[in-house]
């Protein structure tokens, strides 16, 4: 569904990637990891042609996306962004409203919204009941629901999520990655997260792709990602590698900080 | 007014009510409007002249014939410029607070009114001042303001709205400086450049309403369409963009639409300040945040605003009269404070 190729973006000072390929098939989820300033979010811009490649290519379902114009690629890919503003005084329910925005034209003034689009995205993400409360009284999980349920109304087979779990408790973390993992098989929607916490990765990513310094150090499966090599090679940290007793998970376990 | 709005509005609130009533009472202010002046008519007579007027109407004259011309010829065109106006400078108010993202902005921000004020300043102290060469010069000079303001800051990937801003200040103080620069070595009496300055609408014409009819027009068109993408502008910027919206145009857009109608109040009626500001606050609050319903609502609040500050500019102390903007300001910055302090408007 989506494919990248060959992926390189430059800041006049210094390179942000130096040559990316990733391929996110439909009904899977792939944990984007690395250090911070490996390049995570960049990718993320790059796909919604937030920011212009210097070379490479970007493929959604057979379609280049970078000449395609910001109305176009919003139908083919949504993004939950990182730590999401809402504007001051809307409700849930506009917010996620928004998300119709690109299937919308300027003569809709007023969306109907025959479907039930937005109902079903409230829904599915449990913040239906909180519809008609403003969305600066919600608590941080049930905002970053609410800004899942947007994407989902905006209704793309590619979903981008950059660190939809950081800054949520343990609660909030797990409900939001079951939601991606539902929304993902579901509709077969292709997900691509950008996460920190590498365990919560591996529960629930099919695929990880580690990166470190704009380049691609692994990708494959969590077992295969998360082995002591490979992280502590791009964390610079020691670590320890068990598995989870129920889900045979593999869970990173730090134990010494600064390698060299 | 807040008790007022609990009583009367509340069990009433849904926008097209509101808006229903907001008509009304606007329409009642301009037939009082109408009524009251310098010499205050009876309403009965003004309702007859008003519909002598329309054609295929025959009503036999029954009033003086001065009655119709300080109605029809004076005190109509007047109320009718002040409305539009009014409503001219709340759109582009409105507007700017939505697509700046930033509840102080006017549709002075960037540049209008001090682009507009030195092209009227040039005009009234080069002594080729004449009802047509003033408006067009205050046109000239706001829409100038505000397009170098746009050019200073466009960059490779688009026009950064904190950039603009800045530009638009800092165009605005080099207009201003060299506004006062003439005036100072020009001839002694400034009072014309003054009067011009602080706004008015004495010298009101039909012509003057069908000209900025002309702009208000297609610019409340443009802007309607636009209402809806101004709502999704409240997210972050690079949001915004993700979502479909195409940024840059937008911006234009919304940017060439307001100025041109502000700078068309503007050239009619001088620098009137406040309505700008007032008329989309008072909407948000009474309306809430969507703006398709703070778009034309603060349009009739604006016109509903300035026709009676016009009604109070010219009969406070009379028969002389006032700028209206000293009215809107008297009235208008009491009321700004006021909401800041009751923070009913999220800032």
């Amino acid at each position: 569904m989506l494919s990248i190729e060959n992926l390189k973006f430059s800041y006049p000072s210094q390179p942000i990637l130096r040559g990316i390929g990733l391929r996110v098939n439909g009904g899977e989820i792939v944990g984007l990891v690395g250090p911070n300033s490996s390049g995570k979010t960049t990718i993320l811009k790059l796909i919604t042609n937030v920011l212009v490649p210097s070379e490479g290519s970007i493929n959604i379902q057979g379609e280049e996306t970078l000449p395609l114009k910001a109305n176009k690629i919003a139908k083919l890919v949504s993004v939950v962004p990182q730590n999401p503003e809402s504007p001051i005084g809307i409700t849930t329910k506009e917010l996620v409203s928004l998300g119709r925005t690109p299937h919308l034209s300027l003569l809709q003034f007023h969306d109907s919204d025959p479907l039930g689009i937005v109902n079903n995205a409230m829904k599915l993400t449990e913040v239906i009941e909180l519809a008609d409360r403003p969305v600066a009284e919600l608590s941080g999980g049930q905002k970053q629901r609410a800004f899942v349920a947007m994407a989902i109304a905006q209704d793309t087979p590619i979903m981008l999520f950059d660190e939809p779990t950081s800054h949520l408790d343990l609660f909030h973390q797990i409900k939001v990655m079951e939601l991606i993992r539902n929304v993902t098989r579901t509709r077969n929607h292709a997900s691509l997260v950008t996460m920190h916490d590498l365990n919560l990765a591996s529960q629930y990513c099919d695929r990880l792709v580690l990166l470190l310094d704009g380049l691609i150090l692994a990708d494959g499966p969590p077992k295969e990602v998360l082995v002591p090599k490979k992280i502590e090679l791009a964390y610079k940290t020691k670590i320890v590698i068990t598995y989870h007793p129920e889900t045979g998970a593999p869970i990173i376990l730090p134990t010494s900080a600064t390698i060299t | 007014m807040y008790v007022f709005y609990n009583l009367i509005l509340k069990p009433f609130r849904s926008p097209l009510n509101i808006f229903s009533f907001g008509a009304i009472v606007v329409v009642g202010i301009c037939f009082l409007a109408t009524v009251i002046g310098t010499v205050t008519l009876p309403l009965s007579k003004v309702i007859w002249i008003i519909c002598s007027k329309f054609p295929f109407i025959e009503i036999s004259q029954t009033w003086p014939h001065s009655w119709e011309t300080i109605i029809w010829e004076i005190r109509i065109p007047r109320i009718f410029l002040a409305a539009i106006v009014g409503a001219s400078l709340s759109i582009s108010g409105a507007t700017y607070q939505g697509l700046f993202r930033n509840p102080l902005a006017d549709p002075y921000l960037i540049g209008v009114s001090s682009g507009a004020g030195l092209g009227a300043t040039l005009v009234l102290i080069s002594g080729i001042s004449s009802p047509a060469t003033l408006p067009i010069a205050a046109f000239i000079g706001g829409m100038s303001a505000v397009s170098a303001a746009y050019l200073v800051s466009k960059r490779a990937g688009g026009v950064p709205l904190m950039t603009l801003i800045l530009a638009g200040v800092a165009i605005s103080s080099l207009a201003g400086a060299l506004g006062a620069l003439l005036m100072i070595r020009s001839d002694p009496d400034l009072r014309p450049v003054l009067s011009w300055l602080l706004g008015g609408f004495s010298s009101a014409q039909w012509i003057h309403s069908i000209f900025m009819l002309g702009y208000l027009i297609p610019s409340i068109g443009v802007i309607f369409l636009y209402s809806r993408i101004l709502n999704v502008f409240q997210l972050p910027d690079e949001h915004v963009k993700q979502i479909g919206v195409n940024v840059e145009r937008a911006k234009l857009v919304l940017i060439v639409a307001s100025s041109l109608c502000t700078s068309a109040a503007v050239s009619f009626s001088g620098l009137i300040g406040f309505v700008g500001l007032i008329a989309p606050h008072s909407a948000r609050l009474i309306l809430g945040v969507d703006y398709r319903n703070i778009i034309p609502f603060s349009m009739l609040i604006g016109s509903g605003f300035l026709v009676i500050s016009d009604l109070a500019a010219r009969t406070l102390v009379s028969p002389g009269e006032l700028p209206v903007g000293i009215v809107t300001a008297f009235c208008g910055a009491p009321f700004f404070l006021y909401l800041l302090r009751k923070r009913e408007v999220s800032m």
